[in-house]
């Protein structure tokens, strides 16, 4: 019964709150905020966009890259495939 | 410039104490009502004038409190994570208790206990509340600041109101029953 009592005043202790004020230069503050110059954010839309094309554009290359390779390389087996023909 | 001065000085402290009931943490609140005060000035073009400034003001600053809240809770989180891989002996620091300076003198025990409280309320819970009981604004203004209906707030506020008296549990102080 005290405990239900106790809970009672302490949920009526914000009975008669006076509001509090905030500093008195906090306006200044805001001010200055607005006088700064803002960069402009990307949006993370666009941002994940640009990860997705480079992602794509790096595969892409390797792939270039790797296709050459190995056709240089079957030319190679066939250039001596067809010397070793020729000897013959 | 001058119009933006006379909105600020009308309802700066409705914000701050708005911001500082849910943060509290005095400079919390008032980063939050600068940076409230600073979207109002770069929105003022899109304000509709579908509800009273008042309540659009309220709203972005209910939206702000709760962000910075979230913000504060992923930094305690990456915190702890980083003592686990370091050898740090610090102990976990506990925020110290919020005495809100517009309480009156003889409440101000019992007000720091019911913060704390207010404190572990859900997000949508510990806003009704501290706009109905701080801000003492009627259930149709708070319904249209958060943006659902009179009957919500009402459940709300009856559900902020339980689950504060659960929580007051763990504060009640060990008393002996006095003779």
């Amino acid at each position: 019964m005290e405990k239900e009592y106790w809970k009672d005043r302490v949920m009526a202790s914000l009975e008669g709150i006076k509001r509090s004020e905030p500093n008195p230069f906090l306006f200044t503050r805001i001010e200055l905020k607005l006088s700064q110059p803002q960069f402009k954010q990307v949006s993370k839309l666009k941002l994940s966009a640009a990860a997705v094309a480079l992602v794509i554009l790096i595969a892409t290359n390797v792939w270039a890259i790797w296709s050459v390779k190995k056709d240089s390389s079957n030319e190679t087996l066939s250039a001596s495939g067809l010397s070793y023909f020729q000897s013959y | 410039m001058q119009l933006f001065k006379q909105l600020y000085n009308e309802f700066n402290t409705r914000s701050y104490n708005t911001a500082l009931s849910i943060l509290q943490n005095r400079s919390e609140a008032e980063e939050v009502v600068q940076d409230v005060f600073v979207e109002i000035y770069k929105s003022a073009k899109n304000f509709r004038g579908n509800s009273s400034i008042s309540t659009w003001i309220y709203r972005i600053t209910i939206n702000k409190s709760l962000d910075q809240l979230r913000f504060r809770k992923r930094k305690k989180r990456a915190a702890f994570f980083v003592n686990l891989f370091t050898e740090s002996n610090q102990p976990a620091l506990q925020p110290p208790d919020f005495n809100h300076p517009g309480v009156l003198m003889e409440n101000k025990e019992n007000a720091a206990i019911l913060f704390k409280a207010i404190n572990r309320l859900p997000d949508n819970q510990k806003s009704a509340f501290v706009l109905s009981q701080v801000e003492e604004l009627p259930q149709k203004e708070i319904a249209e600041i958060m943006l659902i209906s009179q009957k919500a707030v009402e459940s709300l506020i009856q559900r902020a109101k339980m689950n504060l008296r659960k929580e007051l549990e763990e504060f009640y102080p060990n008393r002996r029953k006095s003779s």
